[in-house]
């Protein structure tokens, strides 16, 4: 048979399928959503269905929860990022070193903690830190240390702690990938030219590392973004509101009050907000490039 | 400057021996060429002596100073690596004063440094850009200003011109000695490229195996190679090589007989004829000639003023270089006499492949 | 040998290797005490001072007999599979399409990543209500369906970095022979990311077996997955501890062994070919 080059190409029939999936599950639930997000749309008044415009997001702009839970958010997505960032580079140049054994055990190791369900890693962790039943309460008790881990105080710093313990890995992983993929030559020349390791370090490898490192912020950065599961195993967002994060209170508020049109609202304003990070971080990247 | 002694060096990689007992001296200020098939050792050597492997057993000295347990950084040694590694983050200007920042040196003397080095190599009007917008050509020469901005005792080349096109090679040699005649320093370059060893070298180390198979001046080398191995790897076309023994002074093979005068030797032994030492009879004095011999002709490959020439002696291949002028006188498919030059037969013993004199 | 620089060296290392070792403990610690806990009897799970004790399979027993933790298993690994067999069959012919011709420029892959990144509360408000008006609530369709809203795109992504090193000889060589594009990709550059599919596949069913935020809000009763069973504990009664360890374990054992086997993968998939490094 002979196949005549048509006016639909062969590249753009390969990505029909996607394209008509995500139209289904991704397209239309967006623009539902923000037809949703311009009414007053009460899952328990589902017969009085009423446009209210922007109503919804100018009422966030006096919602203190809103603003308590975004503030949460970013404290939460910047230490724990930034913890997760130096940690992981510095175990990936600890993993590098060509005088290491048993690198793959190490690595294989280190790594378990990303693949586990969030949820599971919050309950042990809240287990394990439990003032009661924790072991941890308990070793720190014996050499006469004292933390209340889920108290107004440190609440939210802990479930920083047990977010750094499951996504260290995933920087860990991209650094070591980024690291191990770095021409040898170039740090051969360092040496001979008599450079020492952190002359090193700051002149050549992390300059060399800089396009691994934006995309492992990015992704890592925008998925901090998401952060529910350990609240939900753990605090619930208390004390009071001291741990209630962006996604939780948006949960909070359509499926425990059932504010849908509010709720889709505050979900637009994430978007709004994750993609202007994306953007001005992709623009880094490609500006980075074109140098 | 200073001169480099390798003495009984030995280097492991994990079970595989690639450096066996390596004793080397080489002479200040000399252009030294380490040469060899890959695989024979010839780069761990001079990685050795930058300090980039450590060495298993053994004691390298450079000057007067035994460097063996040395850092790279505390050897005064520069290096030139075959993929430049230039810093793509750096700018040209950057990339040479690098190892000169790493050592602290005051910044007026750095610029003033790097501009005489920029200068040497000409490329001043570079120094602003980044490495990827430059040829290939330049980022050699950044690579080389790198090195030379160190004022270091020893330069080390490893394969530096291979990623270069055909035409840009042959003009870096020409500049590389230049640069090794101005900065009389002391140079130990490596190549898997026999042409480039024997026209840049003042002197060349053969390297087989982790051993060296000889060292010697180009001319040594090509005019008497002391083991089979170097007299087949120098040379283009390589040399012939025919099997045969030696009894009362005759090479006796299956294809061809030649009486010889001189050696004493009795055995199995190999007959080395280079391509260029075979002649039509008549064109060398008497004396040198050996018994004529016929020979069919394969096919001619003409090169220009020379023709590589296939041919068969009894069975036998082999190839001759014929000058053109005598190329009338030949004709594919076509059989000619032909004469080997009887000062340049080479006599190798079969059983360890040394010389015969 | 400099003996004073040797000397030095070892300390060095030995004490960067202790580093390593500590943080070998801190991720390996909590599976140990979480194992410890399944096998405590029910007396003494809420007492962190007792290591040493007789193991007692009572909670596993319990677990796995006597409760509805292999129906939620069950769940998920039907969720799981059929969302990634879904998305792999989408999305395997879409990444070609990227990686081969660039269809739709830089845009595609940016986009492709940023629905990765979508935060699932903008989907769910319209999903819930979308399911709720299909009466689809409750059932493994309505999970499947908000899974494939961030496996899909991932897998995309993660296939585009493999496509983007199968030579463009090969399919060419195979158009040459007789086949059609089609069938080019099918039968040659299919087969020649073997690796990268079963990557993404498992990376795929990881990520939907892991979910909960979705599963939480669509299903209930009879199609909870499992992760939502486990947050079923969250009631921290003593006498729920060990049987909470025994499901915690049951849902993390399998991904942690499937994990051993993609790690490798995992760069390159991440990476999506936009990172060259």
């Amino acid at each position: 048979m002979i196949t005549q080059r048509s006016f639909f190409p062969f590249s753009k029939r390969m990505i029909v399928p996607l394209a008509l999936t995500l139209l289904v599950v991704l397209i239309y639930p967006l623009v539902f959503s923000f037809w949703v997000s311009l009414h007053e749309y009460s899952l328990t008044a589902l017969e009085d269905v009423r446009f209210i415009g922007l109503q919804n997001y100018i009422g966030l702009r006096h919602n203190p929860s809103f603003w308590n839970a975004l503030r949460n958010t970013v404290v939460f997505v910047f230490g724990a990022v930034f913890l997760e960032t130096v940690l992981g580079f510095g175990l990936a140049l600890l993993l590098h070193r060509p005088t290491l054994r048993f690198r793959n055990f190490f690595r294989s190791i280190l790594l378990t903690p990303m693949f586990i369900t969030p949820i599971a890693v919050g309950l042990m962790f809240r287990f394990l830190l439990n003032q009661q039943l924790g072991v941890l309460p308990y070793l720190l008790d014996q050499i006469g240390i004292q933390v209340d881990w889920f108290g107004p105080q440190l609440a939210l710093f802990s479930i920083i702690l047990i977010d750094v313990w499951q996504w260290t890995p995933f920087m860990l992983l991209l650094f070591l990938a980024g690291l191990e993929s770095l021409p040898a030559s170039p740090f051969e020349a360092a040496r001979v030219d008599g450079a020492s390791w952190f002359f090193t370090l700051r002149k050549v490898t992390l300059p060399l590392m800089k396009p691994v490192i934006l995309v492992a912020l990015i992704i890592r950065g925008l998925d901090a973004f998401k952060v529910f599961e350990y609240i939900y195993a753990i605090t619930r967002g208390g004390p009071g509101d001291s741990t209630e994060t962006i996604l939780y209170y948006i949960y909070k508020v359509a499926f425990r009050f059932f504010r849908m049109g509010e709720a889709a609202a505050m979900a637009y304003v994430l978007i709004a907000l994750t993609l202007f990070l994306v953007f001005i971080l992709y623009r880094i990247m490609s500006a980075d490039e074109g140098a | 400057m200073a001169k480099i002694q390798l003495e009984h060096v030995e280097k492991y990689f994990g079970d595989v021996h690639v450096v066996k007992d390596l004793n080397l001296a080489i002479e200040d200020g000399s252009f030294t060429v380490l040469v060899g098939p890959s695989g024979c050792g010839k780069t761990t050597t001079l990685r050795l002596i930058a300090g980039l492997e450590t060495i298993t057993s053994g004691r390298i000295v450079i000057g007067d100073r035994d460097v063996t347990a040395l850092e790279p950084k505390d050897r005064n040694v520069a290096m030139v690596f075959q993929n430049y590694a230039l810093y793509p983050h750096m700018t040209v200007a950057d990339n040479i004063a690098f190892g000169l920042m790493a050592r602290k040196t005051p910044q007026d003397e750095i610029e003033r440094r790097v501009h005489r080095a920029a200068s040497m190599l000409d490329i001043e009007s570079l120094l602003k850009r980044k490495p990827k917008q430059l040829s290939g050509g330049q980022q050699q020469r950044v690579a080389i200003g790198r090195a030379i901005v160190r004022n270091p005792n020893v330069f080390l080349f490893d394969e530096p011109l291979s990623n270069l096109d055909a035409k840009l090679r042959v003009e870096m040699r020409t500049e590389l000695l230049k640069l090794h005649r101005e900065l009389e320093a002391t140079v130990v370059y490596v190549t898997h490229d026999q042409e480039e060893a024997m026209t840049m070298g003042d002197r060349i180390v053969i390297m087989d195996g982790g051993v060296i198979q000889q060292v010697g001046t180009p001319r040594e080398i090509y005019f008497h190679p002391r083991h089979r191995f170097v007299a087949g790897f120098i040379g283009s076309p390589a040399m012939n090589m025919i099997e045969g023994r030696l009894e009362d002074g005759e090479f006796i093979s299956s294809h061809f007989r030649i009486p010889l005068d001189g050696p004493a030797f009795e055995g199995d032994v190999i007959l080395g004829i280079r391509p260029e030492d075979i002649y039509l009879p008549g064109s060398l004095p008497a004396e040198r000639e050996t018994p004529v011999l016929t020979a069919k002709v394969e096919v001619i490959e003409l090169l220009g003023a020379r023709a590589i020439v296939p041919l068969l002696v009894n069975d036998l291949s082999m190839r001759a270089v014929i000058d053109e002028r005598h190329l009338e006188q030949v004709q594919e498919g076509g059989s000619m006499s032909i004469v080997f030059d009887r000062n340049r037969l080479h006599l190798f013993d079969a059983a360890n492949g040394e010389r015969i004199e | 040998m400099n003996r004073s620089r040797h000397f030095r060296e070892t300390l060095v290392n030995g004490g960067l290797n202790l580093i390593l070792v500590i943080a070998l403990i801190i991720v390996l610690f909590p599976y140990f005490w979480i194992f410890l806990t399944s096998l405590k009897p029910v007396d003494l799970v809420a007492r962190p001072e007792v290591w040493i004790f007789s193991p007692s399979l009572f909670n596993w027993r319990d677990v796995l007999l006597n409760s509805d933790v292999p129906r939620y298993l069950l769940n998920s690994v039907i969720v799981a599979l059929s969302t990634v067999g879904v998305a792999l069959v989408v999305a395997a012919p879409a990444a070609y399409s990227f990686s081969r011709f660039n269809t739709g420029g830089g845009a595609t892959r940016f986009s492709i990543l940023a629905a990765e990144m979508l935060p699932p509360a903008v989907l769910i408000v319209p999903l819930f209500l979308l399911m709720f008006r299909l009466a689809l609530l409750n059932t493994h369709l309505a999970i499947i369906a908000a899974h494939l809203t961030f496996v899909t795109p991932v897998i995309t992504w993660f296939l585009i970095g493999f496509f983007d090193e199968v030579p463009k000889d090969l399919e060419e060589q195979a158009m040459v022979d007789g086949y059609t594009r089609f069938q080019a990709f099918y039968k040659v550059v299919l087969p020649s990311v073997r690796p990268g599919l079963a990557a993404a596949a498992i990376f795929g069913f990881v990520l939907s077996w892991n979910d909960m935020f979705y599963a939480l809000i669509l299903s209930g009763g009879d199609s909870k997955t499992l992760p939502v069973a486990i947050a079923g504990y969250w009631t921290f009664r003593g006498i729920e501890m060990g049987k909470m360890a025994v499901a915690i374990l049951v849902a993390i054992v399998p991904v942690l062994l499937a994990s051993f086997f993609i790690q490798k993968y995992l760069v390159k998939g991440l990476g999506g070919g936009a990172v060259k490094y």
